[in-house]
């Protein structure tokens, strides 16, 4: 099957890193065509859906364990963002840092990444996709460090593998309850048992739970959301495919996968779309005050994952994925736009910047087309994934996430266009970086198009109804009222939210600034609140981080006084008075107390021989 | 040939190995005389397997595990020996007393 060997380029492509970046272009390449190819078999009905392919692995007692990959619509469409994304931030990474001293480990890294990824979107089971969960968790480690003689940048990628961790502990608990309650971990079989009934309630949605648990450190949720910004310590490329397009999403992706379950309990879904809609909100917030452009796209990803949390756990399946998908086009573009951007000036503070548009025109239209799609202004991409959003939390009856998802709208739009009118409008603010400026090679620009197109035109595309049933289609077997249209002024106020922050974030941040500082300086709690992110970190800080510090002096203490002085200098001065070896110095020069491993072998071994026969007696 | 004729062997071989292990200045003669030991009871289990118990293949399947295993240790003592060559140039044995205190 061709989508097995999709799933081997690029975990080949790690292997040979001293060629450089080609092979694992090529390695991605491979992959993309491949799936593009099986879409297109699907369209002239050459091959249908679902498809499988199961190899025994291994088996342990009672269970066979299988290594086998699905094809459905779902993973289709992951499959095709996934490697088309990679194949162009790889394109851009070589614009963008060609002299780094270890561009072999970053392209090993992006294409085991991509591997990790692959192997999670296609998994036919839970133990799979855990083991590509975790890949990618290593590959996020991996590449967020990636300049690791900076001190940030190693402790950004461990806090953000410790965060996903303690997520990864409860989908760990979740494989383990799957097996006892489930007896598999095949998806299809899953969703049998589950048809077959007989599974108590509170059970299905203890799994939903914890599997949840994983999603919120993946997808960066509120509590675990803290790795993220600082995620962006990692080079920009990285910080579109993964923690934009890819990554995060591979949370949302297991929420998607895991509908039978999510569905199947009310208790689960309501968590789901308010931990979603809450951390949208919470994170959207955030945005508004954030001076680093990178930093801003970070809020604005977790805040856009938390509405297609929302949007999945309203029943509104159709609606989370399509968000995912437009998500990754558009947030990948705004990531790229701003490596360009930070190429170009060299810093990432927006208030260095200003009036951008005038040296780089390419870059300034592209982000333009991506901060529309980003605030859901039609015909761009992200207006149809978030307007069905809406519509799902109309149909599911939930006004007060309606109005908290209005309120998400309204702010995206007004943080992006804050960000696009510092960087690209008004005056620059600092004329040697505005003169510096250039736009950028034709490796950065051509991608950044290319994305730009897919922000502004996939929306529609995925709207039509051949693409929308062929990716979207609910793996519950009721139909949802996917295709029931609501009254228009859902519509309406949604893209009046959206414009009206457009607007209002343009007005504000252009012309002279003198407005925004008398606001800031008239909120000044608000604003002090939000750019230090609520305490969240100082306070994990108090709670976690300072007692298990204080907990490890302890031990390192008990061990040095207590324990060594008994019993190491105890034996020592116990055997030298055995042995009659005087002073301390006079026994160090004798055999036994030199330092040489082979005398203590030898008095190891003699010791062995002597047991032995001891015990022929 | 008996049981016995291949256990003397293997003891031998191990004796052998044993000394090696001690006695030998360099260190690679050292990791080299380790193998000698892994090798001495790998045909220990065949010998075994062979003689009591025709019929099954555990003791060749125990066997390849071992191998496995040496093979994973040779390479992390080799590892420590080019460490320790890169640092002090030498591969005496009687020379690395950094246990001492």
């Amino acid at each position: 099957m061709p989508f097995v060997a999709a799933f081997l380029i690029p975990l080949l492509g790690r292997w040979l890193p001293q060629r450089g970046a080609w092979i694992s272009l090529a390695a991605t390449l491979g992959a993309l065509l491949m799936a593009i190819d099986l879409m297109l078999r699907l369209g002239d009905n050459s091959l249908h859906l679902p498809q499988t392919l199961s190899l025994a692995w291994f088996s342990v007692g009672i269970y066979d364990f299988t290594w086998g990959f699905q094809l459905d619509g779902l993973s289709l469409l992951m499959t095709l963002i996934v490697s088309g994304i990679s194949l162009l931030v790889q394109i851009y990474s070589l614009g963008y840092m060609p002299d780094s001293p270890r561009l072999k480990h970053y392209f090993a890294s992006l294409s085991l990444f991509t591997s990790g990824m692959l192997l999670v979107v296609l998994a036919d089971n839970y133990f799979q996709l855990f083991i590509g969960w975790e890949l990618m968790g290593l590959c996020s480690y991996l590449l967020i460090g990636y300049d690791w003689d900076r001190e940030a940048a190693g402790k950004a990628a461990v806090k953000a593998f410790l965060t996903t961790r303690i997520g990864d502990l409860g989908f760990y608990a979740a494989l383990l309850a799957i097996f006892l309650m489930l007896g598999t971990y095949n998806f299809g079989q899953i969703q049998d048992h589950l048809h077959d009934g007989g599974i108590a309630p509170w059970s299905i949605t203890l799994l939903a739970l914890l599997i949840f648990a994983g999603v919120v450190g993946k997808s960066a949720q509120f509590p675990l959301h803290v790795w993220l910004p600082d995620a962006m310590e990692g080079p920009t490329p990285v910080s579109a495919l993964i923690h934009s397009a890819t990554m995060v999403a591979a949370g949302v992706y297991l929420t998607a996968r895991s509908y039978v379950l999510f569905a199947a309990s009310p208790m689960a879904l309501h968590v789901v779309a308010w931990v979603g809609g809450g951390t949208a909100l919470f994170a959207a917030l955030l945005g508004t005050v954030a001076r680093d452009v990178k930093r801003m796209l970070a809020y604005s990803t977790i805040s856009q994952l938390g509405l297609m949390l929302l949007g999945l756990g309203v029943m509104g399946y159709s609606s989370g994925v399509m968000h995912m998908a437009t998500h990754a086009a558009f947030k990948a573009l705004l990531f790229l736009t701003a490596g360009s951007i930070i190429h170009a000036v060299h810093t990432n503070d927006a208030w260095k910047m200003g009036s951008l548009s005038k040296q780089m025109v390419i870059t300034a239209s592209v982000f333009f087309v991506g901060a529309c799609a980003l605030a859901a202004i039609p015909p761009f991409a992200g207006f149809f994934s978030k307007d069905k959003i809406i519509e799902s939390i109309y149909f599911a009856h939930q006004p007060g996430l309606l109005v908290l998802a209005y309120c998400v709208s309204g702010l995206t739009a007004f943080y992006v266009f804050r960000m696009l009118a510092l960087i690209f409008l008004g005056e620059p603010r600092e004329r040697d970086r505005f003169a510096h400026a250039h736009e950028s090679p034709w490796s950065m620009t051509i991608p950044m198009i290319i994305l730009a197109c897919f922000a502004a035109g996939f929306g529609w595309i995925l709207n039509q109804p051949e693409t929308f049933a062929l990716f979207f289609s609910s793996p519950l077997p009721g139909a949802t009222p996917e295709t029931a249209h609501a009254p228009l002024w859902v519509m309406g106020t949604g893209i009046g939210v959206a414009v009206s922050g457009m607007a209002f974030g343009l007005y504000l941040y252009t012309g002279s600034l003198v407005g925004v500082q008398r606001l800031a300086a008239a909120f000044r709690p608000i604003h002090h609140l939000l750019a230090r992110q609520f305490f969240i970190d100082e306070l994990y800080e108090i709670i976690f981080l300072r007692p298990v510090r204080l907990l490890a002096v302890a031990a390192d203490w008990w061990d040095r006084q207590i324990i060594d002085r008994i019993f190491v200098d105890g034996f020592k001065t116990l055997a030298d008075q055995l042995l009659s070896r005087g002073t301390p110095a006079e026994a160090a020069a004798s055999s036994e107390r030199s330092g040489r491993v082979q005398s203590y072998l030898m008095i190891v071994t003699m010791a062995a021989i002597l047991l032995m026969l001891w015990n022929t007696r | 040939m008996t049981l016995a004729h291949v256990l003397i062997l293997s003891a031998l071989l191990f004796a052998i190995g044993v000394y090696g292990v001690l006695a030998r200045r360099s260190l690679i003669a050292i990791l080299m005389s380790v193998e000698l030991m892994f090798n001495a009871a790998n045909l220990n289990f065949v010998a075994f397997n062979h003689f009591l118990h025709p019929d099954n293949l555990w003791g060749h399947g125990i066997v390849l595990l071992v191998i496995t295993v040496a093979a994973a240790e040779a390479v992390v003592g080799l590892a420590l020996v080019i460490a320790i060559y890169r640092n002090t140039q030498n591969l005496n044995a009687e020379d690395l007393h950094l246990l001492h205190d």
